[in-house]
């Protein structure tokens, strides 16, 4: 791009006041105080426009500044500038009643869209800030080397957002979003989780209840063998008692003897006795044998009864204890079925817990997950990727314009991670406050035609220097304007001194010479 | 005679865990079997084949018992039932246990075995699973007894590892039908006949469609003919949704409610969003879940960025470096998801 003329109806001390600009450098040599600024300015409101600020900043603002004092309807100009081999007319009205915008492409003969997307793009992408951070050099520059870090720091890393992606904000929204999933994520293993551990409660409970009946019928059955076992044992009592009634007969048995005893004992002695006493002990005897066996029959008849109530009693109570048996173990047996059917549930219960722990995967949420955590970390790699690609270049460039107009007194320059400006003098690694002023300007200077340059490489715009090589000795200065010579850009150079003319022309000569 | 086929009832199962239906579900399963039952006494079927998995899991007493007594309600009709893979015939399963109602058949053999019906002219046969998984193809070699009845296969499995079949072989065997079980969508496996008659009741949100039994008539003449009549009350249905550039996520709302007024409430949907969308949109997947029972939503759609223009408009920046980080070869689903998400977000800071 290239500017071809200024056409002023009305700014500042202006007024219709043309100007005409060729190719390459061109000084334009005024005193102080005859507007260089004002014209310096006026290119950067022509190519960007100009608003009136409202309240108390409008002070000291621009557009006030600038402002004409007697007809203020008349604040206007236009630019004519050449881009991509077309000729552009740019006017403006910056009156408050009156404002407007023209653009005339003089080439086509054509009328266009005064948009500023549009001049921006004749502008070769340059916006407002990333104009006023590499080629348009104002007089106004930093006081102190920390301010001058801190400004390359601010339009280095404001250049690299500026019209681009802000590839923080981008990296926190992924970040929260991921962050939302897993939340979710967690929830629904949580209630999985959660589920689980109420099938858990349950076999537990199950297997309480197991435990329980289990309890009860080993109770049960002990009671059962106790039962038993007293059965058996009353049993036994009631053979005792037939014994007993066998010892009866046993008795009978000593009486027959005895008789039988008596009978051969009185066979014996019949020679001896009367007939008639034998009859009549025999006859006692018999009486007494009578008298006996009906007391022991009446004895027994009543034992016997006696023994048979104790019988019904006794086969009564076995009954009774058999049926107690009875409903117990077809109680047990009840228990054994319930506990058949727990332990069934049981397992069909730990068959679910194991199908439940297999479950609920949900993978397309994972994959969701993943693909965001793949996105941070491309996204991170490929920027810091570019950073490192960025600051290679940019260094590279910056050493490269000072190692050009400091005639090799400083050839390598490089930012570190902070954005400072260090310069390695092949003994030191310095930093920017630990040199003069003049050389930190040029650095400055430096920096500011290599970010320039780097980021907008396909046309060049011209550099626009309002006094700024105040600093600059005559050796260094000559220098500068060599590089500016030999950038092959158009330079619009505004000065109060004539150094930079004498100079410029020794270098045409010499040049020229060669 | 006239015979109903069911299979794959899976008493006791909850379906869809974790959704608020699923123990309603549960007791709806029962519900449908009892109603079943009823409709088998209204028709005077004279034989049920049940061709396995009547039960979920292994069955408890009590739970034979009330299928028992269900039965018993029926005592003119034949029932014939096997174990499938899901109530197969562990030691101590209670099927075998169980004193059955005498006109419960359990065919609880490993080898295929027959029962033969005089007064139906019919014999069946069947086996049960001891096992959850059977490999061998226990029914390729069966072929019943030439005696001039009408010949029956209950089966179940057809899959590698649930006795695999031969398609060619049991067409070849001599039954005159085979009842399968395993497979809960009703299908044929050899027409006229050899079928699946599908789940009584959709079991899970794979089982698409409607669900019902099979009503076969055979003839004096032994000729059959079978339908499927379907039974289950609710289905679980696919609800498709085609996005395009112009959706919105009120288009999405509109068209699910729409869907789901138009076929049912009662059913279970599975939502799923195909084709495009416009980068801007994000649809509420979550809020589509207020109109009905849904069981899946799933969003399939590919943000359309027009990535040849985005490369051209942005070369070397971050985005055209990004898109071309992911050009080189196929994408797993995680990095397709990563190139839309970090395009959205870049795209996003910049607007």
């Amino acid at each position: 791009m290239e500017i071809k003329e200024l056409q002023i109806k009305h700014f500042g001390k202006f007024q219709n006041e043309s100007i005409r600009f060729h190719g390459g450098l061109n000084i334009l040599y005024g005193e102080n105080e005859m507007g260089k600024t004002t014209l310096h300015a006026f290119i950067r409101a022509m190519l960007f426009g100009m608003e009136k600020e409202r309240g108390k900043a409008s002070k000291n603002n621009e557009y006030v500044l600038r402002e004409p004092w007697d007809n203020p309807s008349y604040y206007a100009g236009t630019i004519r500038f050449e881009s991509g081999e077309k000729i552009y007319r740019l006017s403006r009205n910056f009156s408050e009643e009156g404002q407007s915008t023209e653009l005339f492409c003089e080439t086509d003969g054509m009328e266009l869209e005064p948009d500023q997307a549009k001049i921006r793009e004749l502008l070769d992408g340059f916006n407002e800030a990333a104009f006023c951070n590499t080629v348009f050099v104002s007089q106004r520059s930093s006081e102190t080397a920390s301010e001058l870090a801190d400004e390359i720091r601010n339009f280095v890393t404001n250049y690299q957002e500026e019209g681009q992606f802000n590839v923080k904000e981008a990296l926190t929204h992924l970040r929260d979003k991921r962050q939302e999933l897993e939340r979710k994520r967690k929830n629904n293993q949580d209630e999985k989780k959660e589920n689980i551990k109420k099938t858990k409660t349950r076999l537990r409970e199950l297997e309480r209840e197991l435990e329980d009946l289990r309890r009860q019928t080993n109770e049960q059955s002990q009671q059962l063998i106790q039962k038993k076992e007293r059965r058996s044992q009353f049993m036994q009592n009631c053979g005792d008692a037939e014994e007993r009634k066998q010892k009866n007969i046993g008795l009978w048995m000593i009486v027959v003897l005895v008789q039988i005893a008596a009978g051969a004992g009185a066979i014996l002695i019949s020679q001896y006795l009367s007939v008639w006493f034998i009859a009549v002990i025999a006859a006692i005897d018999l009486i007494v044998l009578m008298f006996l066996f009906f007391h022991i029959q009446t004895k027994k008849q009543r034992l016997e009864k006696k023994s048979q109530d104790r019988l019904r009693k006794e086969e009564q109570i076995l009954k009774k204890m058999e049926l107690e048996e009875e409903k117990l173990s077809g109680k047990q047996e009840i228990l054994q079925e319930e506990i058949r059917e727990k332990m069934m549930q049981t397992e069909n219960l730990r068959e679910m817990l194991e199908e439940e722990e297999n479950s609920f995967q949900n993978k397309k949420m994972d994959q969701k997950i993943e693909g965001l955590q793949i996105a941070e970390n491309t996204i991170r790699d490929l920027s810091s990727e570019m950073y490192r690609e960025f600051s290679k270049g940019l260094n590279k460039k910056v050493s490269e314009i000072l190692s050009m107009i400091t005639r090799g007194r400083y050839r390598k320059v490089f930012l570190d991670e902070k954005m400072n400006v260090r310069i390695d003098t092949e003994e030191h690694l310095l930093y920017l406050y630990q040199v003069s002023r003049g050389t930190m300007d040029q650095i400055y200077f430096a920096v500011r035609m290599a970010v320039g340059d780097f980021f907008f490489q396909e046309e060049k715009l011209p550099v626009i220097l309002d006094d700024v090589f105040v600093m600059y000795d005559e050796r260094r200065l000559k220098e500068t304007l060599r590089w500016l010579y030999h950038s092959n850009r158009q330079v619009l150079l505004f000065t109060c001194h004539k150094r930079e003319r004498e100079l410029l022309r020794e270098i045409v000569h010499e040049e020229e010479g060669i | 005679m006239k015979f109903f086929h069911i299979s794959d009832v899976h008493l006791g199962v909850s379906p869809d865990p974790g959704f608020p239906w699923s123990d309603l579900r549960c007791r709806e399963i029962w519900q449908s079997f009892e109603a079943f039952i009823q409709k088998v006494s209204e028709k005077q079927v004279d034989l049920l084949l049940i061709a396995g998995d009547l039960f979920h899991r292994q069955p408890l007493m009590r739970e034979i018992k009330e299928i028992n007594s269900l039965f018993a309600l029926i005592p003119k009709t034949k029932i014939v039932l096997i174990a499938g893979e899901h109530d197969y015939l562990r030691s101590d399963s209670c099927y075998l246990k169980f004193q059955w109602s005498p006109n419960v058949f359990v065919m609880n053999t490993k080898e295929c075995r027959g029962i033969y019906f005089p007064d139906l002219n019919t014999e069946v046969y069947g086996l049960s699973y001891y096992e959850k998984e059977i490999s061998e193809p226990l029914y390729d070699g069966i072929s019943p007894q030439n005696n001039g009845c009408f010949h029956i296969l209950l089966a179940h499995g057809g899959d590698e590892k649930h006795i695999p079949i031969d398609r060619r072989k049991m067409a070849q065997s001599g039954f005159h039908y085979v009842a399968m079980g395993h497979c809960h969508k009703f299908q044929p496996v050899i027409d006229y006949h050899a079928y699946y008659s599908g789940a009584l009741e959709p079991i899970e949100k794979t089982d698409l469609g409607p669900h019902g039994y099979i009503e076969g008539d055979v003839d004096e003449y032994g000729r059959m003919r079978i339908r499927f009549i379907p039974w289950a009350k609710r289905e679980y249905l696919i609800l498709s949704v085609t996005s395009n550039e112009r959706f919105t996520d009120q288009n999405l709302k509109d068209q699910v409610a729409e869907g789901i007024k138009k076929r049912g409430k009662q059913h279970f949907y599975r939502i799923l969003i195909d084709g495009v969308r416009d980068p801007m949109v994000h649809f509420d997947l979550e809020g589509c879940k207020k109109f009905g029972n849904v069981v899946e939503i799933m969003d399939r759609t590919t943000p359309i960025y027009n990535f040849r223009k985005l490369l051209l408009q942005n070369g070397d920046n971050l985005i055209g470096r990004y898109i071309r980080h992911f050009q080189n070869g196929a994408l797993t689903e995680a990095e397709k998801e990563a190139l839309y998400e970090g395009i959205d977000a870049l795209l996003d800071t910049k607007r």
